[in-house]
């Protein structure tokens, strides 16, 4: 027993290397953040000898980085709560009728896990663009919600057979119509799903960037991951100082989210996994 | 009257006789996954068999043409095809048996495993794009400044700029990016592990290599089989890693099969073509997962 703790000791330290190299690239981007670009030439791995700002400030107000973020929130946040309200109904009508119909849905709706986007992507944007949807934020998370969804019905799908009938039939018996039994009833006792819904498709539309790429034209509706990479091949080519400062800018609300949220990040992926 | 109320609630009439129920609850996302998703994917396979280019909007039928000039004609196409294989190959290997043996490791009792495991999850949460940027300085300025420091020349070398070098400079960025995802996921299906087999294989005698092979792995297969499938379908779909890391280059050294395909059909306006190409990735990505679903299934029984 003891030589088994010794050795878990000695492992976890091992991992602390591990961990401590995986936070390198992190590391120097966010020290170089606060240097000239004198330094971050020259003295590329050394601590900064000062707080300069002008970098933050430079790219903040070029990338119009206020606007990007306001972009990528109200982007993210529209796709989720469409996914959430659209794939939990479904899910629990799904789970509660046994009709053909369902079954044939379900593998209807199960293709997107194999199909890939690149199969859908060209004619995607002749669609959108026929649709006067192209370069719209609508548009955009209209998609997200249809490649989106069929993944969190299955999440929910598989929630709501957990939960016992018996709720819902007394709801019923007591007059309570199919829309008010769920949202009073079932959507409540599904939210630890949608936490797991949430954190996982945020991961993914917030950080997307084929698809705004292909869809998104005006600067002033471009996200985060779109609007800082076109900057960086342009602008700030060769201008490591400002290139690397809008690397920051850009996962710093990301980051934040996670220093904060870290538990129920790291749970939602571990329950998405396990339950998928 | 009690059998009566009992047969009306059984099964789908908890919704009663409300036939609106499903259009309300399942019809929003029909619609929408049918136009955006289920049509542009027909679409796509009919363009595929045309000359449709975004400059010239009449387009004609024109048979298995595209389909021949990808592997007649083209001499980007099936070498990009390649790097993707070769790239995808050395990613999930990398990846799987380094996120699993770390997975093993965290799951020890050990306090700072947490702030480890934190650590090595972290940039899941940034873009992929921006990982390729911030590998971009890493290897062009970083690392060759610590190798003239420490004098290991290793760390000097032409890592994006060397056609021999770039795939791999590739790979330690997307296992660097991936990693802790498939970890994460090892680390619950590890968790998830009657502890009570385990304990059986201890008193057994089983030592800490036997009880992995023989008892850990074979009960978790099933969130395996999860974590390679996802790895191997977002290796051979890679794009946003590359695009922002090299370009494709130097030359087209490292132009895989998507960016290929993005740059046919978005930069080159070839659409029909591009669709051809797309098709074709397609078909290759869903033989390639349902090889090993079935692989891995067969040895969960």
């Amino acid at each position: 027993m003891m030589a088994k703790k010794k050795g878990a000791i000695v492992v976890g330290i091992l991992m602390g290397f591990v961990a401590l190299f995986w936070f390198i690239p992190i590391y120097f981007m966010t020290i170089n953040t606060f240097k000239p670009l004198r330094d971050v030439i020259f003295t590329t791995a050394a601590f900064p000898k000062s707080f300069y700002l002008e970098n933050i400030v430079e790219v903040w107000k070029n990338a119009d980085y206020f606007n990007l973020l306001r972009n990528s929130v109200s982007v993210t946040a529209f796709s989720l709560a469409g996914i959430v309200l659209v794939s939990s109904m479904s899910g629990y009508y799904l789970a509660r009728t046994s009709k053909k119909s369902t079954k044939f849905i379900m593998s209807y709706l199960i293709l997107t896990l194999i199909i890939p986007f690149q199969a859908v992507m060209i004619p995607l944007v002749k669609t959108m663009r026929n649709l006067s949807m192209i370069n719209t934020h609508w548009g955009l998370f209209l998609v997200y919600i249809a490649f989106g969804s069929p993944m969190a019905i299955f999440l929910y799908h598989g929630c709501v057979k957990t939960i016992p009938r018996s709720m819902e039939e007394s709801a019923t018996l007591d007059g309570a119509g199919p829309l008010r039994t769920y949202f009073t009833i079932i959507f409540p006792l599904l939210s630890p799903m949608t936490s797991t819904v949430v954190i996982l498709q945020s991961l993914y539309i917030w950080n997307d960037f084929l698809l705004p790429l292909i869809t998104l034209q005006s600067e002033a509706l471009k996200t985060i991951p779109l609007g800082i990479a076109g900057k960086f091949f342009g602008q700030y080519a060769f201008k490591w100082n400002l290139g690397i400062t809008s690397m920051l800018l850009a996962s710093l609300p990301m980051l934040l989210l996670y220093l904060f949220m870290q538990r129920y990040i790291i749970g939602g992926v571990m329950k998405g996994a396990v339950k998928g | 009257m009690a059998s009566l109320r009992k047969k009306s609630l059984s099964n789908d009439s908890i919704f009663g006789n409300c036939w609106w129920v499903g259009p309300l609850f399942v019809g929003p996302i029909l619609i929408v996954y049918s136009i955006l998703f289920a049509f542009p994917f027909l679409q796509g396979l009919y363009y595929s068999f045309t000359n449709w280019t975004a400059i010239n909007p009449n387009y004609s039928f024109i048979g298995w043409q595209n389909y021949k000039e990808m592997f007649t004609l083209d001499e980007y196409f099936l070498p990009s095809l390649n790097r993707t294989f070769f790239i995808a190959f050395i990613n999930v290997i990398f990846t799987n048996v380094l996120a699993m043996l770390f997975a093993v490791a965290l799951t020890n009792q050990f306090r700072w495993n947490n702030t480890w495991r934190a650590l090595i999850f972290m940039p899941n949460v940034i873009s992929m794009v921006v990982s390729g940027f911030i590998w971009k300085f890493m290897f062009g300025e970083i690392l060759p400044k610590l190798g003239e420091t420490t004098n290991i020349s290793f760390l000097s070398n032409s890592w994006l700029s060397d056609p021999g070098i770039v795939a791999y400079s590739i790979v330690i960025v997307s296992v660097w990016w991936g990693l802790g995802y498939i970890m994460t996921i090892y680390i619950a299906g590890l968790q998830g592990i009657d502890s009570e087999i385990i304990e059986a294989a201890d008193i057994d005698g089983c030592n800490s290599w036997q009880s992995f092979f023989k008892v850990k792995l074979p009960s978790m297969l099933p969130v395996v089989t999860v974590g390679i499938f996802l790895n191997i379908s977002g290796s051979l779909k890679m794009f946003d890693t590359i695009y922002s890391l090299t370009g494709g280059g130097p030359g087209k050294a490292s132009e895989v099969a998507m960016l290929n395909i993005y740059r046919e059909a978005f930069v080159f306006n070839r659409m029909g073509y591009g669709n051809a190409k797309a098709v074709f990735l397609t078909v290759i990505i869903v033989l390639i997962t349902i090889v090993q679903m079935k692989l891995t299934s067969t040895k969960e029984r």
